[in-house]
């Protein structure tokens, strides 16, 4: 881990005018859903509303390095490309995960103040969930940003989930099993989580969960390092 | 496509080593090479015995590209302090060395203030050569390191890759700016078509041969044949004007010779001086075209 590029993409993420403005957008949303939709449904802060926040936050995390050629100098000091990889997502995952946290607090501040008030055990659950979304969806941003020069990985993303999620209309308007299983796991890919429910009283506990959480986080950083490893890197921006 | 094709070059420690030859030629390519960025289908790079990958290399290497792709929204001396600790150079040290690196350079600290996007390309290239500078570099890449600099600025960047030669750090400089390269490098490699054409000693010790352009008050005096005359003192007549000669000598003992004789002859010399743009007539004529 490289704690310089770790800060100093925290810096370079928050620098720019057009982020703040949609993560501004897309963190009041939810909030404001809480104040408005009738008291104790589900607001809108759903896994999707936090993916859109985590791929805004991280378009072009390396992409856009790769395109302007940045990143040759910083790989012409004594950095790894795998270091390079795991501070961009360090990076990114803390930012992403302090704001869906602090999202999920707000959140249940309000429905606290609408008479709906949350457990502290299901505040906990839900804060420790979005830490983990984030953290699973910063390392496929990550993959897909490595992958894509630019911050055109957004669009990529968008339309990978998108074809994953007609996928699976598809599968079951046709009752095609493995095409709905192909869709499903084609858009849980786009979006890790964990289900916590099984360690705060929710169910039985079984190993699939956490197994495949990290294993497509691990897959999206080894797929970021190896794509980075090229040796045609230098020309990857020309 | 092949951007290089069976290079062999040995760069001495020390040594300011330059590289030249047409776009395309493959310069960039092989600097690529030497630093890591790019790996080589077949054959090895060793820096010092290592390879160009080893993170103990990048440690002591310094980089300065052709494209000045710098963190934009950064101001300068942050620029300065990002790549500063990045080569895991003391914090201790991080505000000193940067000031120094910036006064070095040639930049104020009201222009290290600055965002680097309102930098211009003559203060970009003075910030790229403070980022090479960073960790005391023991080798140094430097791509076109004065374009778009002011003379001003050539001439800080010129003293500055002396001063590190006298300090034993290797240079490498790929340029088209042939005179530069003729004044700093002590050898030169001409690359053409992904090869090294010929490795060129362009600032020859005192017993090489090499072209005096001399010139005259006056025509030389009727009867005087000059190609004789050269040629009775060891050189040979290349060229002349009504008020020039260009004579080719193989060492400084017959460039006197050539000199004494021509005065005796009654040729009023004004000037004599070393020919320089041999970098130039290679550039120009290929390894046999140059004298």
């Amino acid at each position: 881990m490289n704690w310089t590029i770790v800060r100093t993409t925290l810096r370079e993420r928050m620098a720019g005018r057009g982020r703040w403005f949609s993560l501004v957008i897309l963190f009041g949303m939810p909030l404001l859903w809480a104040g408005l939709l009738p008291a104790g449904t589900d607001s809108f802060s759903s896994m999707w509303m936090n993916a859109l926040l985590i791929w805004l936050v991280g378009a072009g995390v390396i992409g856009e390095e790769v395109s302007s050629g940045t990143i040759l100098l910083v790989l012409s000091r004594p950095v790894s490309r795998s270091e390079y990889v795991f501070s961009k997502w360090i990076a990114l995952a803390c930012a992403t995960a302090g704001v869906l946290a602090v999202q999920a607090v707000a959140i249940a501040a309000i429905a606290g103040w609408r008479g709906h008030p949350v457990e502290a055990v299901a505040l906990v659950r839900q804060v420790l969930e979005a830490v983990f979304r984030a953290f699973g969806a910063s390392a496929v941003v990550v993959m897909f940003s490595a992958l894509v020069p630019g911050a055109k990985e957004m669009s990529v993303m968008m339309f990978t989930w998108l074809g994953g999620t007609l996928l699976g209309l598809l599968g079951q308007w046709k009752q095609w099993t493995a095409v709905t299983l192909g869709g499903g796991e084609v858009t849980s890919f786009m979006l890790p989580a964990l289900d916590l429910g099984p360690l705060f009283g929710g169910g039985g506990f079984t190993w699939s969960g956490p197994v495949g959480y990290l294993s497509t986080v691990t897959l999206a950083l080894a797929v970021a390092v190896w794509w980075l490893n090229r040796k045609e890197l230098s020309y990857a921006g020309s | 496509m092949r951007a290089l094709d069976g290079v062999s070059l040995e760069i001495r420690p020390g040594e300011v080593f330059g590289v030249i030859g047409p776009n395309g030629a493959g310069k960039t390519t092989l600097m690529g090479c030497m630093l890591g960025l790019l790996r080589p289908d077949s054959g090895t790079v060793a820096v010092d015995g290592r390879s160009p990958d080893d993170l103990g290399v990048h440690a002591i290497t310094g980089y300065l590209p052709e494209r000045l792709m710098f963190d934009r929204w950064m101001s300068g001396r942050d620029f300065l302090r990002y790549h500063h600790a990045l080569a895991l150079q003391p914090d201790a040290a991080r505000d000193g060395e940067v000031a120094g690196l910036l006064e070095q350079v040639g930049l104020t600290a009201e222009d290290a203030a600055k965002k680097v996007k309102a930098y211009s390309r003559g203060m970009l290239q003075r910030l790229g050569l403070a980022q090479a500078l960073v960790a005391r570099p023991r080798y140094l890449y430097l791509d076109e390191p004065t374009s778009g600099m002011d003379p001003v600025g050539a001439i800080m960047a010129r003293r500055i890759v002396d001063d590190l030669a006298r300090r034993g750090t290797t240079v490498v400089i790929n340029s088209h700016q042939l005179e530069q390269v003729e004044r700093l490098c002590t050898r030169v490699a001409f690359v053409k078509d992904g090869r090294v054409e010929s490795v060129e000693v362009p600032a020859a010790g005192a017993s090489a041969a090499r072209v005096l352009l001399i010139r005259t008050a006056a025509p030389v005096p009727a009867g005087v044949d000059p190609g004789r005359v050269v040629a009775a003192a060891g050189g040979s007549l290349a060229g002349s004007t009504e008020t020039s000669l260009r004579v080719e000598v193989p060492d400084d003992e017959a460039a006197a010779k050539v000199l004494a004789a021509l005065v005796g002859a009654g040729v009023r010399i004004i000037e004599a001086v070393p020919e320089t743009g041999r970098l130039e007539r290679l550039f120009l004529e290929g390894p046999g075209g140059a004298a």
